[in-house]
């Protein structure tokens, strides 16, 4: 078929090839004009994206499409502390598989945690790192959501409401074929590393004296701290209650239950008034954690 | 004359001529609107999924108690509108739109979104297909821009198929709009050909920049990135840890294999599939690798929007012979009747 045959008038085909045109560019710049981790995005792409911007964003198309590149990395999750105002504490792990029913919500919900490493800024020269203003607007909005929906009720059924938020981003490692075969899963706790991002009033607004920076805090001072903080008055409050349910209703993270059904010994109150960090380290790097067990 | 011995511009001029000349035919040959239905019915049922698999989570992503909430919202799009230069201010602005921006009350969220779903189903079944993709087009942006941070790759791409859908004769066949029309032929058409073949180059777009960004990574120069989207914790659903008991050297085949298959499929996609003696085997690769990081890392739903986007390259007539396929099973199954142990069970 020739050009004269196609039964599509001169000027139509004109339209509509300067719109294919002005289309493709605009997804040109948009796949050309995002940096990669030592390869900076060349300067007239980036130029050139600016004001097509608004017409990428509108339409969803300035993705980059780069699936898992430059490499597939650790995933992380966000663990947050609820303190409610009669004291008591809840934690939220996002997201755990259990609390939803199909893929699809677990995976938007995974979207919700992974999406603050975008915006964690790179850091400082003094190696401090906080995240830039969208990852800040985010994470008081998430505040704001948790303090919302997750309640808690009174004696007398009246709900109690939150005192304060903090919130964790935990980052997630990748297993090696060599710590497989050690003994170690998934769940234990030497595969995460803490980073603190900040305490929270229901409103958003940040309250801990780090703020806008967020605190590298060893996974082992985490979990000390849950236990000493969180999990050991209740069961001394409670000396005839199970530890593990008290420990279940707190809805702690899975590595800190993975880690008290490993060694229930840290159950006990008494562990507290040892250097219970330390006590946790040399439990991480036991026989079963395997080389570079430690965090 | 020699081809020398021509005058540059009587070169030119014919270069220009044969260029316009494949231009024109590649984009503005009449085609066969089946593929474009099929695409149509695979997409519309991607959006059922993904759409009807949260929907118990919607407050989550839209209205007051979102994730996002409300005034979050407007303080992101307060961003970069204090940056001095006026390309600057356009360039980091947020220019996500949507009608859940507006809509809060619950009653009415849950409303608008019951005609979203409505619109959905006519789109997949292909009633007043035109109007229902425009509405399907707005209303699945609207979800991602007020979700905001929620999206993940396969949003991107059911963005694309939407956008394109909406441009073209989508209902002409395989659908109900089809079956109502008086007129019993299926009339080629340009127009289906332009979102075809924006479909086909998209794709090769996605396919080339997937694979090229992978070059930057040293997990893919050294063949354990394969073996590293294995354990994802996060993401994997068939566990295949046991390969590590196998020996370093077993991990390291499976993934060093996956990398070159992962990598050669994805950076020669976007020139071999226009070969017609490659495009089976291409297809095949693209049904090998989504149905792999389906099955591995639970991605599913994105592995079945990028076949959907690959439909594109398959020709109307094999996508005909299968719907033949099916209503002859169909017919057969209505002649025949239930078979009888079926209909005790009943």
């Amino acid at each position: 078929m020739t050009t004269e045959s196609l039964p599509v008038a001169p000027r139509t085909r004109r339209a509509v090839t300067l719109i294919i045109l002005l289309h493709f560019f605009a997804i040109l710049t948009a796949v050309t004009s995002a940096s990669g981790p030592g390869f900076p995005a060349p300067v007239l792409a980036v130029l050139a994206n600016k004001p097509l911007r608004p017409y990428l964003e509108l339409t969803f198309l300035g993705s980059a499409y780069r699936f898992f590149a430059p490499n597939p990395g650790a995933t992380n999750v966000l663990w947050f502390r609820v303190q409610y105002l009669d004291g008591t504490v809840r934690w939220l792990e996002l997201p755990r598989r259990q609390d939803f029913g199909t893929r699809t919500a677990y995976q938007r919900h995974l979207s919700v945690a992974m999406i603050l490493n975008q915006y964690l800024a790179p850091p400082d020269e003094a190696g401090r790192q906080q995240l830039n203003e969208i990852g800040q607007i985010c994470l008081a909005s998430y505040v704001r959501h948790v303090a919302r929906t997750i309640p808690r009720s009174g004696a007398d059924g009246r709900p109690i409401a939150v005192r304060s938020v903090g919130v964790y981003d935990a980052f997630h490692a990748l297993l090696t074929p060599e710590q497989i075969r050690a003994g170690r899963v998934p769940a234990d706790l030497q595969n995460y590393k803490a980073l603190f991002l900040g305490a929270f009033k229901p409103d958003g607004t940040r309250t801990d004296p780090f703020r806008p920076g967020t605190q590298d805090k060893p996974i082992s001072y985490v979990a000390a701290g849950i236990l000493a903080v969180d999990l050991y008055p209740l069961v001394k409050r409670q000396p005839a209650a199970d530890p593990r349910q008290l420990a279940d209703d707190l809805a702690l993270p899975e590595p800190i239950r993975h880690l008290l059904s490993r060694y229930p010994e840290l159950l006990d109150p008494q562990a507290a008034d040892r250097d219970l960090q330390g006590r946790i380290e040399v439990l991480m790097s036991g026989p079963t954690a395997g080389p570079g067990g430690k965090t | 004359m020699t081809a020398l011995s021509r005058p540059p511009a009587l070169w030119f001029s014919r270069q220009w001529a044969a260029l316009s000349d494949g231009w024109n035919r590649f984009w503005f040959t009449p085609a066969d609107p089946t593929t474009l239905g099929a695409i149509r019915i695979g997409t519309g049922l991607m959006l059922l999924y993904i759409h009807l698999g949260a929907i118990a989570d919607l407050s989550h992503f839209v209205g007051p108690e979102a994730w996002i909430d409300p005034a979050a919202v407007g303080q992101l799009k307060t961003i970069g509108q204090d940056a001095p230069d006026a390309l600057d201010r356009v360039a980091r602005g947020w220019w996500g739109q949507s009608l859940w921006f507006y809509v809060q009350q619950p009653a009415l969220l849950w409303l608008t979104y019951g005609l979203f779903l409505t619109a959905v189903l006519c789109f997949t079944v292909g009633l007043f297909s035109r109007a229902a993709a425009v509405v399907v087009w707005a209303g699945h942006l609207s979800y991602i821009h007020r979700g905001f941070i929620t999206w993940d790759g396969m949003d991107s791409i059911l963005a694309m198929l939407t956008l394109y859908l909406m441009c073209g004769p989508t209902g002409a066949t395989l659908s109900l709009d089809r079956l109502r029309s008086r007129s019993r032929q299926t009339e080629r058409s340009w127009a289906a050909n332009v979102v075809i073949r924006m479909i086909q180059v998209h794709m090769c777009v996605i396919y080339l920049c997937a694979g090229l960004s992978k070059l930057q990574g040293a997990r893919w120069w050294d063949g354990t990135a394969v073996w590293m989207t294995m354990v994802l914790p996060e993401y994997v659903v068939v566990d295949l840890s046991w390969l590590a008991y196998g020996g370093d050297w077993l991990c390291h085949l499976v993934s060093n294999v996956g990398v070159v298959v992962t990598l050669g499929f994805e950076i020669s996609f976007a020139y071999l599939i226009w070969n017609r003696t490659m495009r089976p085997l291409l297809l095949f690769l693209a049904v090998l690798l989504h149905a792999g990081i389906g099955l591995v890392m639970g991605l599913g739903a994105f592995g079945a929007v990028m076949l959907i986007g690959c439909l594109a390259f398959v020709a109307p007539e094999s996508i005909r012979a299968v719907v033949e396929l099916f209503s002859q099973g169909l017919g057969r199954l209505r002649r025949n009747g239930v078979p009888t142990q079926v209909r005790r069970a009943a």
